[in-house]
């Protein structure tokens, strides 16, 4: 078996409380997350070593794992630690986080799972700042998306959860393929959701909207770009947006912890200006998470 | 004491090409399988040291992993070799069978083009747990906690892992209940399947199913419409309300690994195994061997 991409990264991967050498971090392949997509995550990032918004996503982590019916054996608090040893024993300053939580094996392979063990594991790799502010500013495209997002009754949509993200990789491959650099997902109304991993707003008028957050995950991000755009004196609005809506806007924009906030110029045959709003939630933004440039 | 856990049972699993040894057949933790439920999988069963149905299994691998957008890097005729192969190496007669496809370890976000497409063959002893007297008590269903959801939301044409995340919770609510598995309803309110299995009922001498418009259209279920309209039975595929459960006079399961499996009750609604189903268990083992 020859080693690759994430398989063979220098340092460590903490699982279930150890330090495990990160080419050693192995898992057997009757585990049932592979086999049932029973696992939830999460996506932090340190920025000057310092791990940002730990305690929500840590909290996130464990009411994700308690809706797909999993007790996280650590505390948030351990978890908190257990990210910030991490981080430490990478000696990482600017890195991705990724706190997972999934069924392992157990006495059998089948749909139920409850005496499966549930681990913990904390992966982080390096993630400088890929693009400046002035290389943002010019926005990325978005098309439609293949898939919507589905109904509450179909959908543990509260929860980071491995089995959501399967439509969203199908509709990102769709929008590559097609010269996109990312689909806008409606939900199962029909009306706009996200992006397939980060959430939509729009700019009018000075103010902003964005959907309400009732078929798809409320993003840490963009609670802080709500809270941010509150401070600044920024009227939001949170409701349901229809696409007919969407020639109405100014200005559009991602947020998400990898996404950060990212301008959107196209959504399909309509055209936005990232411009003052836009920038100034990133200036804000930026300061707050503590990036340098 | 004897191990069971699924990470170290003897013998080997078909992986990529290779037997590897079973307590060796591993992953990587940061897989985008694990991460991002990009994996599809079977469920065949081997009678008498036959794989039942191995063409039709596989080739609805291939088509579960084209709908995921992954291409396997072998051929339908080296996953049925492989099956059989597996089967011959582990020496078991009566078993059951995993194929797995899933991406790899080298990229890690939503988009992964660029992952390796790896497959995975596990296969373990699977008995005749219950005679057909046994079986013919039938089993208890609750209502579901999720409802299978549309298509424009799930790719449900795919036997694919992250599609029953909703099953596993829905069949761990019903058994804290009680009950032995869920009926779920689909997103439109009308009877779908059970977690794992499809679902039949008996009325007057004629079976109905749901219209598989929103889940999988299983192989064992088309194996039994076709058993029935053999013996002249005749097979409604139509659109079943909740409200209609208390009309029918039989019911039962079908999926590869329960084979039939009679149905006693339904929340409310009870029902008695009887005719129909037997003579339908009666031809499901006779064609399998």
């Amino acid at each position: 078996m020859s080693a690759s991409g994430f398989e063979n990264k220098p340092g460590y991967i903490w699982i279930n409380g150890e330090f495990v050498k990160w080419n050693e971090s192995y898992e057997h392949i009757l585990n049932h997350a592979m086999h049932y997509g029973s696992s939830v995550f999460e996506g932090d990032r340190a920025y000057n070593g310092k791990i940002f918004k730990l305690d929500e996503h840590s909290k996130r982590l464990i009411r994700s794992a308690e809706i797909l019916g999993m007790k996280v054996p650590y505390t948030a608090d351990e978890i908190n630690q257990a990210c910030i040893d991490t981080l430490k024993k990478q000696g990482f300053t600017n890195a991705y986080v990724r706190p997972y939580v999934w069924r392992g094996v157990g006495d059998g392979l089948s749909i139920a799972g409850d005496n499966n063990k549930i681990n913990l594991l904390i992966a982080m790799w390096e993630w400088p700042s890929y693009y400046s502010k002035d290389e943002l500013m010019q926005g990325i495209k978005l098309c439609f998306a293949e898939y919507k997002r589905p109904s509450p009754a179909t959908a543990p949509f509260e929860a980071k959860a491995a089995g959501l993200y399967v439509i969203c990789t199908l509709s990102k491959h769709k929008a590559e393929a097609k010269g996109y650099s990312d689909a806008l997902m409606l939900d199962y109304r029909g009306n706009v959701a996200e992006a397939t991993s980060a959430n939509i707003f729009f700019v009018k008028d000075g103010e902003l909207h964005t959907p309400k957050a009732d078929s798809f995950l409320n993003g840490i991000t963009r609670r802080t770009v709500i809270a941010l755009a509150k401070d600044a004196n920024l009227k939001v609005h949170e409701g349901y947006i229809k696409p007919e809506e969407l020639g109405d806007f100014t200005e559009c924009f991602l947020t998400g912890t990898a996404a950060e906030i990212t301008p959107v110029s196209v959504i399909e045959d309509h055209n936005y200006k990232p411009a003052a709003v836009t920038a100034q939630l990133m200036d804000a933004y930026y300061k707050l998470v503590g990036k340098t440039a | 004491m004897e191990n069971t856990s699924y990470d170290n049972l003897p013998g080997y699993i078909w992986m990529n090409g290779e037997f590897i040894k079973w307590a060796d057949a591993k992953v990587h933790v940061i897989n985008h399988a694990m991460h991002y439920a990009s994996s599809v999988f079977e469920g065949n069963r081997a009678y008498n040291g036959k794989v039942f149905k191995l063409e039709e299994h596989t080739a609805r691998l291939f088509k579960s992993a084209d709908i995921l957008d992954m291409k396997i890097p072998y051929t339908k005729g080296e996953i049925n070799q492989a099956c059989k192969d597996i089967l011959t190496k582990q020496n078991i007669k009566s078993a059951y069978m995993r194929p797995i496809v899933w991406r790899g370890s080298e990229q890690m976000g939503i988009s992964a083009q660029d992952t390796k497409i790896n497959v995975a063959i596990a296969v373990w002893d699977w008995p005749s747990y219950f005679s057909i007297e046994d079986k013919m008590k039938g089993i208890r269903l609750t209502a579901a906690l999720y409802q299978r959801p549309a298509p424009d939301t799930a790719p449900f044409r795919a036997k694919a892992a992250g599609l029953y995340m909703i099953c596993t919770l829905s069949k761990h609510a019903a058994e804290a209940k009680g009950f032995d598995d869920a009926l779920m309803l689909d997103y439109q309110g009308n009877i779908a399947e059970s977690t794992g299995s499809n679902i039949f009922f008996v009325k007057d001498g004629e079976l109905h199913t749901p219209d598989p418009y929103c889940f999988l259209n299983g192989i064992t279920r088309q194996t039994i419409i076709k058993l029935a309209e053999d013996a002249g039975i005749k097979v409604n595929v139509r659109t079943i309300t909740p409200d209609e459960l208390a009309t029918f006079d039989e019911c039962f399961l079908c999926g590869t690994a329960i084979e039939i499996m009679p149905v006693r009750q339904i929340d409310t609604h009870n029902y008695t195994p009887s005719t129909i189903t037997k003579q339908l268990i009666e031809a499901y083992v006779e064609l399998h061997g």
